[in-house]
């Protein structure tokens, strides 16, 4: 047996988290091991059940090597967000219970439960007991990041809720990923319709500028917007609210 | 101005432009007319329920006063080409033709290497916390808000 295999063997707490494993061998084991102990959900009857154990590379690049393999159990609720992205084959259920992850978030090691239809309501149950051991380093954050990066913001803003409070990148993208508030506001503008059907006869005129319109003429018209500001000021002309358009 | 739908209530409504004349496309668009309430210059923005965020011309955006939030860059793939960014909260205004028109606190992409002149309004960050309605008859769209 492998000493990483060993030392997760000797340290696992029995509760959620496991040291970190070399390599994606050694965490298909790892993912075996856990299995056997059945801190993994076993199958239920008439499904077929796996590991998937894939590369995750926000950059794919061949040459990358796995450095290390994180183990950790996630809330049901993160594993569901990771995998309802996953790009699986098949009917894969949402009923994903460990993700291992490289310490640099490259590779991820995703246990999934193939199950013959929703009726897996019970692992789901059993598997939202699981948490991350408190004090663990759960690399939330970093999958959160590679989330954000690739604007998946629905697994971003579940993969939030799992920050411990005390993680600075907790504060950091709250408000980022918090949605949007709205406000009614008690303010009208003018119908511009007449601004809009202007809009292809004045193009030709003044491409590549900004320009102010007003009914169916340019008040001004600048290259750069700070410009066309300052002309509408200068002229006493902002009052009249144009509309500010650039032709490309 | 309120439409009483099944609890919904819409509060204005706005014509829209439905074509963009800098682009030569049969594809009709949608163009909404947005402001910072800092700034009373309107102009008009795609409705783009397909964008990942909400993205202004650069200038516009310095207009909007955005506040740039700390973190990871962000970058977005876009047919115009991939562009690195970062995001920030702004509150841009849905300016309505009759009733009220809807501020919107919203997430938006700010890179200062945006193509001039190209302004998205996305559903992520911006439109998934208002209600609309598109008449497509009379060029106009109704908002409303969750209340």
């Amino acid at each position: 047996m492998r000493s990483a295999l060993r030392a997760l063997e000797s340290s696992f707490d029995g509760r959620a988290c496991v040291p970190a494993v070399e390599g994606i061998e050694d965490a298909r084991s790892a993912l075996d091991w856990l299995s056997r102990r059945q801190v993994l959900p076993q199958p239920v009857p008439g499904s077929s059940s796996g590991h998937v154990l894939s590369r995750f590379a926000p950059t794919p690049d061949p040459a990358s090597k796995l450095v290390g393999v994180r183990i950790v159990m996630l809330p049901i609720s993160l594993a569901d967000a990771l995998v309802r992205n996953w790009s699986t084959q098949g009917s894969y259920e949402r009923s994903t219970h460990v993700i291992a992850l490289g310490q640099d978030a490259l590779d991820i090691a995703i246990h999934t439960q193939q199950t013959p239809g929703p009726g897996s309501r019970g692992l789901r149950q059993e598997a939202t007991t699981l948490q991350p051991a408190r004090g663990d380093r759960v690399p939330i954050a970093a999958l959160m990041a590679e989330a954000i990066r690739r604007s998946d913001v629905r697994t971003a803003r579940a993969l939030l809720r799992g920050l411990p409070d005390d993680d600075p990148a907790k504060a950091r993208w709250s408000r980022v990923l918090q949605p949007p508030r709205a406000t009614r506001v008690d303010v009208r503008d003018r119908d511009r319709t007449v601004e809009y059907r202007a809009l292809a006869g004045l193009r030709p005129r003044y491409r590549h500028q900004w320009a102010a319109i007003v009914g169916d003429r340019a008040i001004a018209a600048a290259p750069t917007l700070a410009e066309l500001r300052n002309q509408l000021l200068e002229q006493s002309r902002a009052g009249e609210r144009p509309l500010i358009h650039f032709f490309d | 101005m309120a439409f009483d739908l099944d609890g919904t209530v819409l509060v204005g409504k706005a014509r829209f432009l439905d074509g963009d004349p800098a682009i030569a496309s049969d594809t009709a668009r949608i163009y909404l007319k947005v402001v910072a309430p800092q700034n009373d210059f309107p102009f008009v923005a795609q409705f783009d329920t397909g964008a990942a965020w909400t993205v202004f011309d650069p200038q516009l955006t310095e207009a909007l006063n955005a506040d740039p939030l700390d973190g990871d860059a962000v970058t977005l793939s876009t047919r115009l080409g991939q562009f690195t960014g970062r995001l920030a909260r702004a509150t841009l205004r849905f300016l309505a033709d009759e009733g009220d028109s809807i501020d919107v606190e919203a997430t938006i992409f700010v890179c200062p290497e945006w193509p001039t002149g190209r302004n998205f309004i996305a559903y992520t960050g911006t439109l998934e916390r208002l209600r609309f309605a598109v008449d497509p008859l009379e060029n106009e769209i109704y908002y409303g808000i969750i209340e």
